[in-house]
């Protein structure tokens, strides 16, 4: 339907567009509601997307812009409760009780820094290559492998030392 | 991932992804071959973003709620664009309905330009500045040379402030003004009984020619011509002979007598 895309070019990406929203958001319903946004603007830029390759990088970008638009507000709600809003602090956003249930890795990468957690996953769950997640999250590929390289480090230091976590909340 | 010389951190993110190129993954074998704890720690880490992706697909079995079909996502699509069509229609009769509505109402007749009786700006330049206290003036009488200079050089044209003792009328100053069709000047002048008689000049948008006529307004008579480029008016009390004896002595000579 969307010239050279189909629809289901696009619904083969719904699984992995949930997953990454719920990686972002606070609960599987505003995850859902996510995608739906993200969905609802695909169909009114379709004409944006050049290749048929990059579909899902294309679709996971304006998720995650949806994301950090929709959120600012939402987010600076709850760095207001939890003061929380240093760059480097855990993300709050994940459902960590959630996450006990799941592998040591799964609940490790719960308690990463946002930025970090974000480009582990895109990378190592939906396998995108670095240029994409750069396109993704909208910043350079080097800072793309220095988060990479910060975020494996980090979730190594969650699985060997449990709860030791050195960086943590420096207050 | 292309690349040579030596191993950066990237190229182990790489190597641990499985991403580079058969010739840098030997490079990067070899050289974690000589770093026996970094080797370790690649390794562990590659064991760890297998069994994250490993647990993320275990858990994606979910089936797609009807809510996230894009047929659906579709149908809420047109159901947003129409709504905002409606409101955008809406707003559009409303702006016609005023605008409608305002043309109706306040609909006005353009105002007749031929109506206005002629020097009817002298009458009320007249009433405002001469009347009673002929001491309301700019120059005063002692200041004559330069009211004629600063007059004339407004109107663009060379203007005598007319001697009139001869018939009685004592100059008392002047002034210049703004008439309905440019720049324009009075001299004030005083009778022998104090009544104030005012000759008034102005430039005209219209090039006219006209004889000396009167019109009477209330207790004022203006009497007046045209000279083509110049309009002049005599203004006095109705009764006051000598206002129509002045406006008789300028319209003849054309106001080229001499000045004061």
């Amino acid at each position: 339907m969307l010239g050279s895309v189909s629809d289901l070019d696009i619904e083969a990406q719904i699984p992995a567009l949930r997953r990454f929203a719920r990686s972002l958001a606070r609960n599987a319903d505003d995850a859902d509601e996510l995608v739906q946004d993200t969905l609802l603007q695909a169909l009114s830029r379709w004409r944006q997307l050049q290749k048929r390759g990059s579909v899902r990088a294309w679709l996971f970008q304006i998720l995650f812009n949806l994301h950090r638009t929709q959120g600012r507000s939402r987010q600076r709600e709850w760095a207001r409760f939890t003061h929380d809003d240093g760059a480097d602090c855990t993300d709050p956003s994940g459902d960590q009780s959630q996450a006990l249930h799941l592998g040591d890795a799964l609940s490790a990468l719960v308690r990463l820094p946002q930025a970090q957690r974000i480009v582990l996953e895109l990378v190592a769950v939906e396998e995108m290559t670095y240029e994409e997640v750069a396109r993704v999250t909208d910043v350079p590929i080097g800072t793309v492998m220095s988060r990479l390289s910060r975020a494996r480090e980090r979730l190594r230091i969650e699985l060997e030392g449990g709860n030791v976590t050195p960086f943590r909340r420096i207050k | 991932m292309l690349r040579s010389g030596p191993i950066g951190d990237d190229d182990i993110q790489a190597f641990i992804d499985g991403r580079l190129v058969p010739d840098r993954q030997r490079e990067v074998e070899a050289f974690l071959a000589a770093e026996p704890a970094l080797r370790h720690r690649v390794e562990q880490q590659r064991a760890d973003t297998e069994a994250l992706r490993a647990a993320a697909q275990s858990r994606s079995a979910e089936p797609i709620p009807p809510s996230l079909r894009l047929s659906e996502v579709r149908r809420r699509r047109s159901a947003l664009y129409i709504g905002r069509y409606q409101q955008w229609a809406a707003g559009l009769c409303l702006f016609a309905v005023g605008g409608l509505l305002g043309a109706l109402l306040f609909r006005q007749e353009p105002a007749p330009v031929a109506a206005r009786p002629p020097m009817a700006d002298a009458v009320v330049a007249f009433r405002a500045f001469a009347g009673r206290s002929v001491d309301m003036v700019e120059f005063p009488a002692t200041q004559a040379a330069a009211m004629r200079q600063m007059v004339s050089q407004h109107l663009r044209h060379d203007i005598v402030v007319p001697d009139l003792s001869a018939i009685g009328l004592a100059f008392r100053g002047g002034r210049l003004l703004a008439s309905d069709e440019g720049p324009g000047g009075m001299f004030v002048y005083a009778d022998p009984v104090g009544e104030p008689i005012a000759i008034y000049v102005k430039t005209l948008t219209n090039s006219r020619k006209a004889e000396l006529g009167s019109r009477q307004d209330g207790a004022i008579t203006a009497y007046f011509w045209f000279t083509g480029e110049l309009g002049y008016a005599v203004l006095g009390p109705s009764k006051s002979p000598l206002a129509k004896r002045a406006a008789e002595q300028l319209a003849a000579t054309g106001g080229k007598r001499t000045g004061l």
